[in-house]
């Protein structure tokens, strides 16, 4: 029987880091690691988009990133509510609110200084690693 | 010059035999130089001690930090409004 997929929430600038280097670990986790179920929020394709397009990104690979390896949150209408006390900088509550509503096992950002890790950790049981931490505990398990 | 470590120093830093280093080598899981009957280990091979991550994985967040600062600033912006 397959295991269940590990539910992981990616943060913009994994995703945009995963587009820059083929060899970068954001690559390696979005493109090599079928045992994970990468989520985003339903505020991140709009940003990514605007992103990419200020750092001449190619477009399309970036939206077939999207459409073929990433699953947007199922709670489509995000709430701010209790998002301020997980975020040092409030403009990342839209990330914490999607946290809140996709329920993931695990947040993969290269941003963790600007959110509250352990509380993030104790108060929705997520645990904040870089891609490459990821990947070092998906190889313990094999 | 990359710096290097006996077999008898590597088991002290792991916390194991002297034996299951030598085991590990013969396994490829650390990387070692021969050098007769003695052996070396640079500390390239032992990544994971010094880093928390393995010496690819490593090599891949290095990657991905190169551009980091501008994948995090464009971000800061456009979240700002900007």
């Amino acid at each position: 029987m397959t295991p269940p997929k590990i539910k992981v929430f990616v943060d913009s600038d994994v995703i945009i880091s995963s587009l820059i280097s083929n060899r970068g670990a954001a690559f390696i986790l979005l493109h090599d690691q079928p045992q994970l179920s990468l989520i985003f929020s339903a505020t991140q394709p709009e940003e990514l988009n605007r992103v990419a397009k200020r750092l001449k990104l190619n477009l399309n690979k970036l939206n077939q990133l999207i459409n073929l390896k990433l699953k947007m949150a199922k709670s489509k209408k995000l709430h701010f509510t209790g998002t301020e006390k997980l975020v040092i900088d409030p403009d990342d509550r839209h990330i914490a609110a999607g946290l809140i509503a996709s329920k993931p096992r695990f947040f993969i950002s290269y941003n963790l200084k600007h959110f509250r890790t352990e509380k993030i950790k104790t108060e929705l049981g997520v645990v904040c690693l870089t891609p490459a931490q990821l990947l070092q505990y998906l190889r313990s398990l094999n | 010059m990359t710096q290097v470590f006996t077999p008898e120093q590597v088991a002290g830093m792991l916390q194991l035999s002297k034996n299951t280093v030598y085991d590990l080598i013969d396994k490829g899981e650390i990387m070692a130089k021969r050098f007769g009957r003695i052996y070396r280990i640079p500390a390239k091979s032992l990544s994971f001690i010094f880093t928390g991550l393995d010496s690819d994985l490593l090599y891949a967040e290095k990657e991905d930090l190169k551009n980091i600062d501008a994948v995090q600033s464009a971000i800061a912006k456009i979240r700002r409004g900007k």
